[in-house]
């Protein structure tokens, strides 16, 4: 969105770049009266201006997906768990952006850095992001092939599984005594959803 | 002196590329100079949100933090307070960063962009870390004395320097601190 308001119109470009000497602009971030330039134009563009903006997006994917984006934690609640229900699928853990810093004194101020003892862990870093998601695409295909050659031995393992299974039923209907008597299990007429003591409380910091 | 509509151009940027970390820098570049209590009370977050934000912006050398003595109680006993400040350059040649890439490009070659990239992305790096980003996108195929002829290359020409002291002290006599809080007030008017 900044690259349409900043670039695309030249708004805001002029007023804060070169501040002392330009003339000030008005910044809008949505304006209505927006003339999109030709296709033809954009197809003309040189190629060194084809690179700039590749890398400008390039860029600010890289931050919108990094530990470094934050987000406001109200709205981050409703979301976070399905995107740690993801990126678990995916066999990655959300990053802190600590693992990338050096946390200690003589890079940032004491009271920034008191109680988070998060020290960076090279096993951790994740620097290729891209290389990652094709790496779960290598992971799938690897499993897809192992998967074929060991259809057979699964066979066998279900038959072993099965005779498992019936030694754990004749197990089961052995111990005839019941809940009261294994001193487990057994209703006490307690009332398990309204405790009133609850130790350790769930609170949001 | 930094225009409404610079203000707003940059405050945009912000929240582009880190997201909610927007409310503590527009704070800071809207007010000037504060402390981290201030910054708290003003943006009304979390403290543990605020210092992840002040964190990354400090990181991607949005802010400078710096201490000055503070005069504490009737006694006239002094004591060093902390203050954040928003760098505004900095934050707009953010704007600028494909430029430089592809300057340093021509300039230097492709070893010394690829390692650039890693700073612009990260904001500041230690060699250990950029040696570790350089060998995991070589699958390991970098060498160490390679990264760092690169590296030097990259420092002689001056486009890489050492980072500021974390929170470094400044000595201010009583007028200093007159005129550091009218600059404040001055800021915050615009």
């Amino acid at each position: 969105m900044a690259f349409r308001g900043g670039r695309g119109r030249g708004r805001g470009r002029g007023g804060s770049f070169e501040f002392r000497m330009a003339k000030h602009e008005p910044f809008i971030p949505f304006p209505e009266d927006v003339k999109l330039p030709d296709v033809s134009k954009i197809e003309n563009f040189s190629n060194e201006e084809k690179v700039l903006i590749n890398w400008k997006i390039k860029f600010e994917r890289f931050w919108k997906t990094s530990c470094y984006y934050l987000e406001d934690s109200k709205r981050q609640d409703a979301e976070i768990e399905q995107y740690a229900e993801k990126l678990k699928r995916k066999g990655q853990q959300p990053q802190h952006f600590g693992t990338y810093m050096k946390l200690n004194v003589s890079n940032f101020p004491a009271e920034l850095i008191q109680g988070g003892k998060r020290g960076h862990d090279s096993k951790r870093l994740r620097w290729d992001t891209k290389r990652d998601e094709f790496s779960l695409f290598d992971k799938l295909e690897e499993k897809e092939k192992d998967g074929d050659g060991k259809d057979n031995s699964v066979k066998e393992k279900k038959d072993g599984d099965e005779e498992e299974e019936e030694d754990l039923e004749n197990e089961e209907a052995e111990s005839s005594e019941d809940d009261y008597a294994q001193n487990e299990y057994f209703d006490d007429d307690e009332d398990d959803f309204n405790r009133d003591d609850d130790p350790v409380e769930d609170y949001y910091d | 002196m930094v225009g409404q509509q610079g203000v707003r151009y940059t405050i945009s940027l912000i929240a582009t590329h880190f997201g909610d970390v927007v409310a503590v820098c527009e704070c800071l570049i809207r007010r000037g100079s504060l402390s981290f209590m201030e910054v708290v009370r003003f943006t009304e977050l979390h403290k543990g949100q605020v210092k992840d934000c002040l964190l990354v912006l400090i990181q991607h050398n949005c802010v400078q933090a710096f201490s000055i003595p503070k005069t504490v109680g009737m006694g006239g006993a002094t004591k060093p307070v902390t203050l954040y400040m928003a760098i505004f350059d900095n934050i707009i040649h953010r704007m600028r960063f494909s430029k430089f890439l592809q300057i340093v490009k021509e300039h230097l070659g492709n070893q010394c962009a690829e390692l650039l990239e890693g700073f612009l992305q990260h904001g500041r790096l230690t060699f250990e870390l950029l040696y570790d980003r350089a060998s995991g996108l070589s699958g390991g195929k970098a060498k160490r004395d390679d990264v760092l002829a690169t590296f030097n290359k990259l420092v002689h020409a001056h486009y890489l320097e050492r980072c500021p002291k974390g929170d470094p002290f400044l000595e201010t006599d009583a007028n200093d601190e007159v005129s550091f809080v009218r600059k404040r007030t001055r800021v915050s008017i615009d």
